[in-house]
């Protein structure tokens, strides 16, 4: 699996990705606002659901920085095995002893870690850039909720390597971003029909249904503690969806015929 | 695929799907329990997809009407409620019953001019309101009200394909009254289309007379318009004198 992982890992080394990253972390040096998400929405309905609770907000860089890796990763995730196939590359690693889950679990951490490496790329530079101007704002549990964004990767990098396992390279980025803006459009839905009056919210089966086929990102952004059952809630979640997609990929993979194709 | 990795490829399914649910419900129980400020109702409804949101303002409408039916304190305030209620309702079964209270408890009030229009030439209800009774009614009514139970009457007979003869029935009243608004222009031109057609000349002359006096009169909308221009100078004056009034004291 490692083997896996590294071979995808190693587009890094082309000079194309070396120049990002390095424009990434002079980005995230400069982008070291301390202002957050809700200060710079105006006063919204979708900013009071993210507020809701005590715990601590997103900063506006973050949010720039995981807007930025998940383009990345559903760019490269998108891209990786439909080029694999196509190329006949995973012919040549599929006849080492590598099961093809093995090998579905490999790519999808590879694609995770480039994502999570552009996110940090970013998000570092940005952090200590505000921790050294003494801003009051850089404590540690501040800043680990800012680095927990980072979970968002994870559901991501696996929808992304799941629909590419079903179309072709392009077919695939842009289904992936149809899937996530779709999701997000009626993300905030189940929220605000259970914040309205006793018996107003009753929502239908089929709304409900349509809901649960999307992942809710609004979770992602809500001020939050990360040592809270909030945090462990979203980790949950965010592992099953990682979980259900990547099964759904395994089960393509081992019933589709690679070697026609 | 073998078996066993389909039994596998089962148990991780049915795992992850249940803990997707249980975290998510988790998660807007939460969201909903920690936000403190009480939101606007409106303003939620107006971030709703249209779907949804059609809906909800459904629920709403008839909460408020039932709320206003329950805190109702005259009659003419049950009424109004009912009627919103009836409106609103999607089977017929509701509308049944909703017209019914009206019909069967405020028969004799004007108001009650929606239920009597809901049951008129329906053979098959609960409530029959014939032509002569719906004209019984109508005879009750101000001139706009009469206005629009005649055209509401006139189209459902239209629409329950009724004879020409019931149609001239009941019309024929509107050529005693004296019309006050142009908008009884189309009810005397029908009357003089089915008179003409049933052959009932002085009927058909009636309803030309009426419908060329008619043109002379203002529509109901101008009405209104120019009433409410009247009130709005007339307030402005109150206004001014209050002023002036104020001024002269100090």
């Amino acid at each position: 699996m490692i083997g896996v992982i590294q071979f995808t890992i190693n587009k890094l080394k082309e000079p194309s990705f070396i120049i990002l990253l390095i424009s990434f972390m002079l980005t995230g040096v400069n982008f070291s606002t301390s202002s957050s998400l809700s200060e710079n929405m105006s006063s919204d309905i979708v900013n009071d659901v993210i507020t809701a609770g005590k715990g601590y907000p997103l900063l506006s860089g973050t949010i720039f920085a995981v807007i930025i890796s998940l383009l990345m990763t559903i760019f490269i995730g998108g891209s990786e095995i439909p080029r694999e196939i196509s190329t006949r590359t995973i012919m040549l690693i599929l006849s080492k002893p590598i099961r093809k889950e093995t090998y579905l679990i490999g790519k999808f951490l590879g694609v995770f870690i480039m994502g999570l490496l552009f996110f940090l790329s970013f998000e570092i530079p940005m952090l200590a850039s505000i921790i050294t101007k003494g801003n009051s704002t850089g404590s540690f549990p501040f800043i680990i909720r800012q680095l927990s964004v980072a979970l968002t990767i994870l559901p991501v990098a696996a929808i992304t390597v799941t629909i590419s396992c079903f179309t072709a390279e392009i077919s695939s980025m842009i289904l992936t971003v149809c899937y996530l803006l779709f999701g997000l459009s009626i993300a905030m839905t189940p929220i605000l029909l259970a914040a309205l009056p006793e018996g107003m919210g009753n929502i239908t089966f089929l709304m409900n249904s349509i809901y649960y086929m999307f992942p809710n990102f609004i979770y992602f952004l809500k001020d939050m503690n990360v040592f809270s059952f909030n945090f462990v809630a979203l980790t949950i979640y965010a592992t099953s969806i990682t979980a259900i997609f990547l099964n759904a990929a395994a089960i393509r993979m081992n019933t589709r015929d690679i070697d026609i194709e | 695929m073998s078996e066993i990795q389909k039994t596998i490829y089962i148990c991780v399914s049915a795992l992850s799907l249940l803990c997707y649910f249980i975290s998510e419900q988790a998660l807007r129980t939460i969201t909903i329990a920690s936000m403190t400020r009480k939101m606007d109702t409106s303003a939620i409804v107006s971030k709703l997809p249209l779907v949804i949101r059609e809906a909800v303002n459904h629920k709403i409408a008839v909460a408020s009407a039932q709320s206003n039916l329950a805190n109702a304190t005259s009659d003419v305030a049950r009424i109004t409620a009912l009627n919103r209620l009836a409106v609103l309702s999607e089977s017929v079964e509701d509308k049944d019953k909703y017209y019914g209270v009206i019909f069967s408890k405020y028969g004799n009030m004007p108001e009650s001019n929606m239920a009597y229009n809901y049951f008129f030439f329906e053979k098959g209800k609960k409530y029959n309101v014939t032509i002569d009774k719906y004209n019984e009614f109508i005879q009750k009514l101000n001139s706009i009200p009469q206005f629009w139970a005649w055209s509401s009457g006139l189209k459902k007979l239209e629409s329950k394909n009724a004879k020409n003869s019931e149609i001239i029935k009941f019309l024929t009243p509107i050529v005693k009254i004296t019309p006050k608004y142009r908008d009884f222009y189309s009810l005397y031109a029908k009357l003089s289309t089915y008179a003409l057609k049933e052959g009932a000349d002085s009927l058909h002359k009636k309803a030309e007379e009426k419908k060329r006096f008619c043109l002379k009169l203002k529509t109901i909308e101008k009405v209104a318009r120019e009433t409410e221009q009247k009130r709005r100078i007339a307030n402005k004056r109150i206004k001014r004198d209050k002023i002036k009034s104020k001024g002269a004291s100090k």
